[in-house]
Parts: structure tokens; sequence; C-alpha cells
């Protein structure tokens, strides 16, 4: 949100995107139809169960879909520029410079081989014109903003030399340090444990913050969601199922699967003897029913679902839910 | 009559193996070889009644699960006793424990290592019973097998599967089948839904819940979850560097942690309840090695409150009523207590 009241700037612009794998057991639509808007300034949310599409929308925006895997369709506007087709040429000048990436597991995506030094000192040099001396001092700065004391001895340091929680630090300093505009963080905190966890959101959202970046976290925990982002999407089969405000979504979804999704957490304030639960599992995502998705697991479902496949239209508050028979507040499932 | 189990001084040395190098060290111009030992449980002690659910819960390196796999005896104790129902089964050889395992089973936490990928899923859940009552009780084995399955949920069309034919949560179901194969009064679960996602996560709890009901189960139940362990826990236990450091009942705990570990870690759990937070301890730094303990107290190092005494002298744990029992220092000088 921008401060003066005045409308923030889209960012990042996601219309119909659709990501395909061409498999030989069929066709997997990994993501199938996503639009979204991200604001300067704005933290948004990806949540979903596992083979919901959420990290393919990421790899998508980063330009990282490998064959079997293509972009069929849609547009990804990055500041106006449609980068869904771009060329690889291209596409390495904006990953780290324009859009950084901060992934799951700090040990792979660290290069074991080099130093800290080095892997922080190639961003500088492939994005900005400082000297040498002029990138040491802002590898060092970097450091020391993401907490990591003695920074200049760190530097000469391999990434095995540094626990978990420290080598997100790292990833984190090197994916702020070209100055992004919008930072992709697919599951950073789920290798870590919740102490560490804590503290690696709160220095997330501070350098988001410091920086005027957009960040968009991808992640199943909705309760890690819930203490960091501004918006939330629900992705469920590669579809957007449900998109709005934090709180709205949070206590009072309109989606039969997002409330399913909040209610199967065990909640300590309110225990009871059973947890709602959602029965079945996740359809085959090749093999996908006609109409609605989610429809062979939902308690609402009628004729009208098996038939006609429900739009994301806007339901109340900040919401947007494809579903026919919303849920209505304060309603359960 | 005798707790389900009973666990005292449990210890656990793991020695390493590193090379020669490694091991050479000077003191004073001299070479020495050090030993290298990580002390991943350091005298652990409780006891689980019957039908009683005991939640482990901890930050990963902080022993729970070595408690686990060493209380089924995947581990030898380096010290301590294990009881199962009165009989101490920490010295047991591999034929003495046939018996016990008719008393205590096992659910691992990945679901996809710990079924053999070639067998199918009627012969992994009949397999624990085949070794308890012998080949020649097949037919029965084979009835029992798919009663099992019908009650986790799966059907016979399923036991003739394989397990890479299953999701998570199903491969799961097939795990707690062979454990209850043999109607155990115990189980060991092992982080057995943080594979899971978080609707599976709720069948598999839900479903050992009503196990729990129906055969009169006792669960020692290993989680880093902080609001599974809510959910399913009668009595919870807090580890630390290998030491037991707040045992409490459920609702204790979460009401008034004493232990200012137990404190930090329900106050950096996320939660989707907005202004859930009461205390606010937050953490600064890493656990420390287990190769090589603090002295005195094993938290000190992170503890907000620590002074002198706590590097010189290792807290025990203290009975301060309601069941609870905490391991600090601040118990003695609560003004110490700054928050």
């Amino acid at each position: 949100m921008s401060m003066d009241g005045q409308t923030p700037e889209t960012l990042l612009s996601v219309r119909d995107l659709r990501t395909w794998f061409h498999t030989f057991s069929g066709v997997v639509k990994a993501v199938n139809g996503v639009s979204f808007d991200l604001a300067q300034g704005e933290i948004m949310g990806l949540v979903g169960e596992s083979g919901g599409g959420k990290s393919v929308v990421g790899f998508s925006v980063l330009g990282l879909i490998d064959p079997p895997g293509r972009i069929e369709g849609g547009e990804i506007r990055l500041a106006g520029e449609d980068i869904a087709q771009a060329p690889e040429d291209r596409m390495r000048k904006i990953r780290g410079k324009e859009i950084a990436m901060i992934f799951q597991d700090p040990m792979t995506s660290l290069n074991p081989v080099h130093t800290i030094g080095k892997q922080m000192d190639e961003m500088l040099r492939l994005h900005t014109d400082l000297d040498e001396a002029g990138r040491k001092t802002r590898c060092i700065e970097m450091l020391e903003s993401v907490g990591i004391s003695q920074a200049e001895d760190r530097l000469r340091a391999y990434p095995h030399q540094f626990s978990g929680g420290m080598r997100q630090r790292v990833v984190i300093a090197i994916a702020m340090l070209a100055h992004p505009k919008l930072i992709i963080a697919d599951e950073p905190t789920t290798a870590l444990d919740v102490t560490i966890q804590s503290q690696i959101l709160k220095l997330m959202k501070r350098q988001v913050a410091e920086h005027g970046a957009s960040m968009i976290l991808i992640t199943h925990d909705l309760a890690v969601v819930s203490e960091v982002v501004d918006k939330i999407t629900v992705l469920y089969c590669g579809q957007v199922v449900e998109r709005g405000d934090v709180r709205d979504v949070i206590s009072n979804p309109s989606h039969p699967y997002t409330r399913g999704l909040i209610d199967s957490i065990p909640n300590p304030d309110d225990r009871q003897a059973r947890l709602k639960q959602i029965p079945g599992t996740v359809p085959d995502i090749r093999n996908l029913p006609k109409g609605c998705n989610f429809r062979d697991r939902c308690p609402r479902a009628q004729a009208r679902c098996a038939e006609e496949e429900p739009k994301l239209t806007h339901t109340r508050d900040s919401l947007y839910s494809a579903c026919h028979f919303p849920v209505a507040a304060g309603e359960s499932a | 009559m005798s707790a389900m189990l009973d666990v005292e001084g449990l210890e656990q040395r793991f020695h390493l193996n590193p090379g020669f190098l490694d091991r050479l060290s000077f003191e004073g111009g001299r070479p020495r070889l050090k030993d290298l030992v990580v002390h991943a449980v350091n005298g652990v002690s409780f006891s689980i009644a019957k039908g009683e659910v005991l939640a482990l819960v901890g930050e990963s390196g902080c022993g729970k699960s070595t408690v686990a796999k060493t209380i089924a005896r995947i581990y030898e104790p380096s010290a301590g006793r294990i009881r199962v129902e009165g009989e101490d089964i920490s010295e047991y050889g591999h034929a003495d424990l046939l018996p016990v395992r008719a008393k205590m089973q096992m659910i691992f936490q990945d679901p996809f290592a710990s079924l053999n990928p070639r067998q199918k899923v009627r012969d992994i859940v009949a397999e624990p019973l085949l070794q308890q009552v012998g080949e020649g009780a097949r037919a029965e084995v084979a009835d029992k097998t798919e009663a099992l399955l019908a009650r986790v949920g799966l059907n016979a069309e399923h036991a003739g599967r394989y397990p890479h034919q299953f999701s998570g949560g199903q491969r799961q179901r097939i795990g707690i089948a062979r454990a209850l194969s043999v109607n155990p009064g115990l189980i060991v679960a092992d982080e057995p839904v943080s594979a899971l996602d978080v609707s599976i996560q709720a069948q598999i709890l839900n479903l050992m819940m009503d196990l729990r009901d129906e055969f009169g189960l006792s669960y020692l139940f290993i989680s880093h979850d902080l609001s599974v362990v809510h959910h399913i826990a009668d009595r919870i236990g807090v580890m630390y560097l290998g030491f037991m450091v707040e045992t409490a009942p459920r609702d204790t705990l979460f009401a008034m942690p004493r232990h200012p570990y137990t404190r930090a870690l329900l106050s950096a759990a996320p939660s989707i309840q907005p202004n859930r937070k009461s205390d606010e301890i937050e953490l600064t730094g890493e656990v420390p090695s287990a190769l090589s303990l603090p002295s005195g107290c094993c938290f000190r190092t992170r503890c907000p409150f620590a002074w002198d005494r706590c590097a010189k002298e290792r807290p025990v744990l203290q009975d301060v009523g309601g069941g609870q029992s905490v391991a600090c220092h601040l118990l003695d000088e609560p003004e110490r207590d700054t928050l």
C-alpha cells in the first residue's frame, strides 16, 4: 500500500497464464489460466497443497520452465513489459537484477565449491558497474544487514561452513544485492526450525520494505503466510480458487477449499476432539473432472458443479472466489 | 499397574569415526587423538500411562527422534533403562526383542522410505504379524490384514498394489495398519504427519485419535509442530540439545510455559490467529553443537536471562506442581525473570 493514498502502481501483472508439461502419460496442466496483480511494495502469498501449481507459477515468472514444460499462453507483465515469451538473453538480464529468487533449500541454491564472497561478487559483476572495491563494500554491508557478524571474514567462507538459518540469510543477502523490484520466495523457511523461521521471516519482511520491493511468498503453510503477506492467492489444481486481503481470506474465506484448509489446521485456542478434514485427495491433474476441480471433495457440491466450471467472481469484502455456492461469512464449509 | 512405557536416565551417544588427521590435535606440543562424540540424548526420563499420548517436541537436533528410535531399540542405549509394561528391554538382544515387538510398534515420518517398494501392500501389513505367529497361520493373517486395511480407510482392491501407486496420506495409512497388525499397546510415532499436506494431516490425526480410543493405545508422539502436538497430546515434553527442559500436561504447557526455551518456542510458532502471542521471547543465535555441549545449562547460550550460575551448574528437572516439571535456575531466583 502506498502511504500517500494514491493507487500504488502495478509491478507485476499475470493474465491467464498457462504452463503445461507434455509428458508420456499425458499433458499436465500444472498452471491453467492463472491471473493476478501485484502492486509495488506489496507482499502476496501464493498458497495451496502439493501439486497446486504454486511453484510452477514462480518458475514461469522467472522464465525457468524447461522442456517438457512450456508456457502455452498468457501474459506476464513486469513493469509493463511482457516477459512470458521473452528470449533467454533478455531473461538473464532480468533474473537477479529485476527479479530475485529465494528457494527452499539454501544448501542446493548456493554453489558448494565457491566462497560466499565469490557468489555475491558475481551478482554485482553481472548487474552493476561497481569496481572491485565498491563491490566488496556492498557485499559486506549486505551481509551485515541480514545479521551476519564478522562479515568481512565470512566472505571467505564456503556454504557448508554455515548453518541452515545462516545459509538462508546469505541467500537473502544475494537476492537483495542488485536491488530487485520483485522477490520470489519459494518455501523459504520450510527447511528451517521454528525459532529460526521466525527470525528469517522478520528479516525478509524488513528487507523487502527497506528496498521498496514487492514479494511473492510461495508456501503451503497458511500460518506463515498470515504473518507476513498483504494478500493471498489460493491455487488448486493449477487454477486460482480464491484471492483477497490476508485478513478476509484467513478469517472468513468464501471458497470451500480455503475454508477446509484453514479448518484442518489444529487451533490451540479452540481445541476440538476431531479436526475438520477435507475428504479424499487431490485429483490426478492429467485427468481432471468436468466442471469444478474441487467438487469430489466439496461438501457443498451440487449438480451444477459437475456441469459448469466456476469463474473467479467477487463474493464479498475483498474476496474473489471460483465457486458456484460460496461460503457465507462465519459459515463453515 | 505399571506404566506402558517407563524411561529412566536414557542416554545416547554416537561415536564419530572421522579420519586420523581430523582427530589429531596438539596440546602443549604433544599429539593427542580426540574422540568425537555426539551427545544426542543426555539423561531423559519419562513414563507413559496406558491410553496416554505423550508428545516430545523440539527443534532439529534436539534428540527427540533419537529417543524414539532408542526406545524402539533401533539403537542400543548408551545408558539408562527402558521398561515396556515393567519389562526392562534396554539390554535385550535381537531374539529377545521379538515378543516386545508385539507390544510396541513404530510409525515413521517418511511414508515413501518406510514401505518396501517391492512388496505388495497386503504383504507389508502382514509381515509383523507373521513374524509373531509363524507362517502356519497365513490364512488368519490374511483375514486380519484385510480387516485392518478397511479400518484405516483402504479397500481390498488396494491390498494387491505396490506402495508407489499410493499418495503420501494413503501410504501413511498403510504404515499405521502395519503397526496395528500385532495389537500393540504402545505406538512410537516419529513425525507421522510432517510430510503430509494440511488437509491430509487432519485425516491422519483423526484416524490416530480414533484408533487410540478403539484399541486403548498409548502413543509416544514425536513432532516439531506445536499446533499438531496441542491437538493430539495429553502430556508434552520439551527437549533441547538432548535434555528434557520441561514436561507438563498439555493445557498447562500452553497456558503457563515456565522454561525460557518453551516460552520462546511458543512465541515463535506462526499462527493464523492474530494477536495470540502473549510472551515474546525472541531467540537470537542458533543451537550449539551436540559435539561439545555447553557447560552448565544447555540453553544458556541463547537464553536472555542467563547469568553466571547457569554456566557452572546444570539445572535438573524440578516438580513445580500440577504435573509440571522444569529444569531452570530461574525457579530458584524468579526475580531474574524480567519479562
